[in-house]
């Protein structure tokens, strides 16, 4: 008995490896042969394997709000997610536009406002955004790069066709993800690797850093950089120790940073070292006491007076929250149009404004059949989705945006395109998603692959980590099969 | 009238304060109801400064003390000539803001912000406000500033720098900052734009022993007029005898000084204000 004895039924659903006839997509063929000869008890076998590299290796992540509050290993499944390489041209084009579109847009929300004074986007819209950094306007970030780093959720639809879901301009985090599931891929099947064609992912750390070298203040020494988190109890700290060795950087906390005549340095058993570069993963509220959340123990005092001189440079930029609030998401589309002056080569999932009286009309009379988000969480908190949940639960989620309409949005649930996944000793669909990771230095990067998410719960649309989710390893090909 | 102003902050660290970041918002503006003839920053010990204009065009100075310190002092002197009453446009009588771009710009002041969450028990009271109907838009600024002074007591001591508006209601008491942020919610509940403005208030009779402090009151938006200032806690438009230093949503956008430091557990504070109508002399100079 092989895995591929009694193929699913794909149902009513974009399914990434049969085709609607049943048929292997071409892209599929060969690791569909591959695993076709493999022993069931083989599979288990190097299935154990890398659950237990998993485990030595300490790839978790931490679950909020969980009376446990425990560090979980992130579930990874074997079959991966394969992409050709027509499809994924198309998805690097649209990334690269898209996140270009959104520096642009960002440079002038802090400068001259242009997109709200010809009436693109209304001022009252930006202007309620929480991450809207007022304290930033007119501040010359280094080359006009807002976001160095973004991560873009991607999803499709029924048809196939790719939707960005949203954007990560924040501390996007997973790329980590991404490239232990290659490395524990390439051990369990290493002769796949070779005859598909697969594009590595590997160079990922070396981009980053040359995008972080590339925005130093201070060109003409070799500039240091460091990598900022907040600590061991952040959910992603496995993520930052990850990265800095990968990119040979010393990974450090606000404490062991500090800011003299607006010059940051870091304390080492040698002296004081100075900082040029900070690839930061704390959130803007926290990065600097003296400036924004007066309580935060993660910050470096001191550090927004020695940015606003022109010391340091921070990675992302300060500010770039507003761009990826999920009203101003609705008007993407607008914002490439207006600076790029081409059409979204990635569309928008068709979304509702609770802030628009029309909209929340609709939005409260139907909520039972839409998906709410709150403006500003992420990780799948503070969302309802209306067909998987109860009547008290839509009713307190009605309330809710009738208090603050500004903080929410809706969306028609898209059926999201499912996998092959490995479920209790057989093969079955479960959705996915993917996060691909884009880079913007002297040159805009995306990695050839991303983090693929999959909702191993039956039936369930939530693929965050947070919610019940896993992984899989992510094939973009350098062919079309 | 020119009018001389001392603000000094001292803060007395119970041990070593060391790693002090602090912001100062303290330089009196210059606009149409005012002009600022002189400003000096010093502080004690000293710092090297620097500014930069925030985003409601408040000038921010900041700078910080590295080296351990048990005392730090913080002295803003500056004289401002302000417009006479004489000189001074009146408001007209016009409607609230229509839809449009302008209001489009003035949308942060017309939604909650930290310090005026618009609750339902703001939107009450600027509706018991206004029972008697609406009228032209600065009558109305008028009517429920007039609201706040004669149903909220004014009472030092009882509110502190962290109350929100919907804390004030529920005292029926507080200082300026709190008549500003009552006010500002039920403007705002209201349709009516208004910012919250920091500054000082020169007294023609001053007692003795009169604490002397910064103070603080509202602006309305007027259409075709511009901000049009009134002071709550006193029932009257802000007038010659006003400096205005710092505008913004609420308390939270003008702070005069905020900033952290390491080393000693606690601190006392003390904020000595003086305003004063300049000398003849000083007005030549």
């Amino acid at each position: 008995m092989s895995l591929l004895s009694n193929p699913y039924d794909p149902g009513d659903f974009f399914d990434e490896m049969y085709a609607g006839d049943g048929g292997v997509r071409p892209h599929y063929r060969s690791l569909v042969e591959r695993l076709g000869t493999l022993p069931l008890a083989e599979f288990e076998r190097r299935r154990a394997a890398v659950d237990l590299a998993f485990l030595r290796r300490g790839v978790t992540f931490t679950v909020y709000n969980d009376s446990e509050g425990t560090e979980r290993i992130f579930p990874f499944d074997l079959i991966p997610r394969i992409i050709p390489a027509k499809e994924w041209s198309r998805l690097e084009a649209g990334l690269i536009q898209r996140i270009t579109a959104l520096n642009l847009f960002l440079h002038d929300l802090y400068h001259k406002q242009k997109i709200i004074k010809d009436g693109v986007i209304p001022a009252a819209q930006i202007l309620s955004a929480k991450h809207f950094r007022r304290e930033f306007m007119n501040f010359a970030v280094p080359h006009n790069i807002y976001v160095h780093i973004c991560g873009t959720d991607l999803i499709r639809d029924r048809d196939g066709n790719y939707l960005v879901l949203e954007d990560n301009l924040r501390c996007p985090s997973g790329v980590s993800y991404m490239m232990e599931n290659r490395s524990a891929m390439r051990r369990a099947f290493p002769n796949l690797f070779q005859s598909y064609g697969v594009r590595p992912v590997e160079g990922y750390p070396e981009m980053l850093l040359k995008s972080l070298l590339h925005i130093a203040p201070h060109r003409d020494e070799k500039p240091s950089v460091v990598l900022l988190t907040p600590g061991v109890y952040n959910s992603a700290y496995f993520e930052h120790c990850f990265l800095a060795r990968q990119m040979g950087i010393p990974i450090v906390e606000g404490r062991d940073l500090l800011v003299q005549d607006a010059r940051v340095y870091m304390r080492t058993t040698a002296g004081l070292l100075p900082v040029d570069v900070i690839y930061r993963r704390i959130d803007d509220d926290f990065l600097d006491p003296s400036v924004f959340r007066p309580d935060s123990m993660l910050g470096v005092p001191g550090l927004v007076a020695a940015y606003r001189a022109g010391n340091v440079a921070l990675a992302n930029s300060i500010g770039t929250g507003v761009a990826d609030d999920k009203v101003i998401y609705a008007y993407v589309p607008k914002v490439i149009k207006y600076y790029l002056d081409q059409e979204p080569i990635l569309p928008n999932v068709s979304t509702y404004l609770a802030s628009d009286p029309a909209d929340r009309k609709f939005i409260l009379e139907n909520m039972a059949k839409l998906v709410v988000k709150s403006a500003n969480e992420a990780g799948g908190y503070g969302m309802l989705i209306g067909p998987a949940s109860s009547k008290e639960e839509v009713a307190d989620f009605r309330a809710k945006v009738a208090a603050n309409p500004r903080n929410f949005i809706a969306q028609d649930p898209v059926n999201l395109s499912r996998s092959p996944t490995w479920c209790d000793n057989r093969l079955e669909g479960r959705h996915i998603d993917l996060r691909p990771y884009v880079l913007c230095g002297e040159k805009t990067v995306v990695t050839p692959g991303g983090l693929t998410r999959v909702a191993l719960r039956k039936g369930s649309l939530v693929v965050n980590s947070s919610q019940g989710g896993g992984s899989k390893d992510t094939w973009v090909l350098a062919g079309d099969k | 009238m020119l009018i001389s102003l001392l603000h000094r902050t001292t803060f007395v660290y119970a041990g070593k304060a060391h790693d002090s970041f602090n912001e100062v918002r303290l330089r009196p503006v210059d606009d149409a109801g005012q002009v600022r003839r002189s400003f000096e920053l010093r502080t004690d010990p000293a710092a090297r400064m620097r500014d930069y204009t925030d985003f409601y065009g408040n000038a921010v100075h900041y700078f910080d003390v590295a080296d351990g310190h048990s005392r730090l002092m913080i002295e803003a002197i500056s004289e401002v000539e302000t417009t006479p009453n004489s000189a001074r446009p009146p408001v007209p009588e016009v409607p609230n803001l229509e839809p449009g771009s302008e209001r489009e710009m003035l949308a942060e002041f017309l939604v909650d912000s930290h310090y005026v969450p618009l609750e339902v028990e703001v939107w009450k009271e600027a509706k018991d406000a206004l029972s008697g109907g609406r009228s032209d838009v600065w009558s109305d600024v008028r009517t429920i500033c007039g609201h706040v002074f004669r149903t909220f007591a004014y009472k030092p001591r009882i509110t502190g720098v962290a109350t929100l508006a919907t804390d004030a209601i529920k005292l029926r008491s507080g200082v300026c900052q709190d008549f500003a942020h009552v006010a500002l919610g039920m403007c705002r509940c209201s349709d009516i734009p208004a910012r919250y403005v920091s500054g000082y208030f020169m007294r023609s009779q001053r007692k003795h022993d009169d604490d002397e402090a910064s103070h603080a009151w509202i602006e309305a938006y007027v259409q075709g007029h511009g901000w049009a200032a009134f002071d709550p806690t006193h029932d009257r438009p802000a007038d010659e005898r006003y400096v205005k230093v710092a505008s913004g949503r609420d308390y939270a956008d003008i702070r005069p000084v905020s900033g952290t430091y390491r080393g000693a557990k606690t601190r006392s504070l003390n904020v000595e204000v003086r305003v004063r109508e300049a000398e003849a002399a000083g007005a030549a100079r």
